[in-house]
């Protein structure tokens, strides 16, 4: 399974939780995403993040100045930011917990199996 | 917060790399708005000059195409994709052209879009817009209006800028507004202009002065008056034009209602009909030349009555012209004169 595609519906989840560990420039973001095991993010991907979600008013931001480079823009968690994390968090927790009990429960999806289940049920009542 | 570099600090030569890289991944954005891609860009490049520091590895070998970032950038910031490659390819520069031109077209329509709603709200600043222009007012009448124009071309500039139409929701609402734009540089924006500049590109209004049963035409802005030069109508004496001419009896009273013929039997005239001129004796003040309220009269009767034209050039419909007034009450009767 592509990973890249997974981390890509689920990257502003990533940024904002990182985040609200502490603000952080783009390239610090990217690194600590990576620390945390997203080791394919892209670089790319996660500045066009932290500018969309600051756009949408969830990411603050503030320039620091270098007297030996050019200055860093950090991005921190605004009220909104955080609520929207926990709203993302509460659906990936679910989202999550559907497709585990998926993938290691049983498999109820056949009609058949189903069937005959639901008989074996009304025979032993009877 | 976190983050402090790593990698060590890179020298001065991978510096000017990474600015020329981020000007390559501008040129790519050409076709969003400078705000747009100035946000987008802003801290890139000491993100780019940290994450390459970290390989000795040539800078494109470490961060990729430009154009392969700028599209990545532009994508996971929302942005909308080209339908053109912005770079890369043989197609690219032709892209990078292309968006540039849509960029710069962009503010031109800024600009025009900023005059016609300039125009239009000009327009209803004049003073009077329902009176005919009056240079006499060029504060109300010109000044102001150019500066409403101005401060709305520059909000237009602003606006289109910072991308604010682009971004209004829904989209129905989105529509309505460009459409208001269209109707107003195309059917609002003449129509105030023309308003705006009556009496400069229209014909000059004419004002009509009833003169019994015969109307007398004359431009609502006169012209200004001139030195009458020689071949012009009119009467000289010593080097100076004659404006009006008062004719006295032998017993040295005025006499009203006199007609001159020259040598070869013509009527004399001053001025071709009606005129304006410079009255000598008050410095500064133009009057309307007139043979008089009577229609019968032709020009050529003297004494000229006179209508005092005002500041503002125009006369008001239906004055009267007045007797002019006498340079001198009487003059030395003829010897003789009136003897028995």
């Amino acid at each position: 399974m592509e990973r890249s595609q997974l981390l890509k519906g689920v990257l502003d989840l990533a940024v904002l939780a990182v985040l609200r560990r502490g603000d952080g420039y783009g390239y610090d973001v990217v690194r600590r995403l990576r620390l945390a095991g997203l080791e394919g993010v892209g670089e790319a991907s996660v500045y066009g993040t932290l500018r969309r979600l600051y756009s949408s008013g969830l990411l603050s931001s503030y320039v620091v100045a270098s007297d030996e480079g050019p200055h860093r823009k950090y991005y921190g968690l605004t009220p909104a930011g955080r609520s929207a994390m926990v709203d993302q968090a509460a659906t990936w927790g679910a989202f999550a917990r559907t497709l585990d009990g998926l993938v290691n429960g049983a498999d109820t999806s056949l009609p058949e199996q189903a069937t005959a289940r639901a008989t074996e049920v009304v025979e032993a009542g009877a | 917060m976190t983050g402090a570099p790593e990698g060590g600090q890179p020298g001065p030569d991978r510096a000017g790399q990474v600015r020329g890289y981020v000007a390559d991944v501008r040129a790519a954005l050409t076709d969003l708005s400078p705000d747009v891609v100035d946000e987008l860009l802003d801290g890139l490049e000491a993100d780019l000059l940290e994450q390459s520091a970290e390989s000795t590895a040539p800078l494109r070998d470490v961060l990729g195409p430009p154009a392969l970032l700028a599209a990545e950038l532009r994508e996971s910031a929302g942005m909308p994709v080209p339908s053109a490659p912005g770079a890369g390819g043989w197609i690219g520069p032709l892209g990078v052209v292309a968006g540039r031109v849509a960029r710069e077209g962009a503010g031109v329509w800024w600009v025009v879009r900023g005059l016609s709603l300039g125009a239009v709200a000009a327009y209803f600043v004049q003073s009077d817009f329902r009176e005919p222009l009056q240079w006499a007012h060029w504060v109300e009448d010109l000044l102001l209006p150019v500066l409403v124009a101005l401060v709305v071309v520059i909000l237009s500039v602003v606006v289109g800028r910072r991308g604010w139409l682009d971004s209004v929701q829904p989209r129905t609402a989105r529509w309505g507004l460009r459409s208001i734009e269209v109707l107003t540089v195309l059917v609002l924006a003449p129509a105030a202009a023309a308003g705006l500049l009556r009496g400069v590109l229209l014909p000059p209004d004419l004002v009509v002065l009833v003169n019994g049963a015969e109307p007398v035409a004359v431009p609502a802005v006169a012209p200004a008056p001139r030195p009458m030069q020689l071949g012009d109508e009119g009467v000289w004496f010593l080097g100076e034009p004659v404006v009006n001419l008062f004719a006295y009896g032998p017993d040295g009273s005025p006499l009203e209602g006199v007609r001159l013929v020259d040598d070869r039997g013509r009527l004399i005239q001053l001025g071709p009909g009606g005129f304006i001129a410079d009255r000598p004796d008050m410095p500064g003040a133009r009057v309307f030349y007139h043979p008089g309220p009577d229609p019968a009269l032709p020009f050529g009767v003297f004494p000229l009555s006179e209508i005092l034209v005002p500041a503002s050039g125009g006369l008001a419909p239906g004055e009267v012209p007045t007797p002019a007034p006498l340079p001198r009450e009487s003059v030395v009767p003829l010897s003789g004169a009136g003897a028995p």
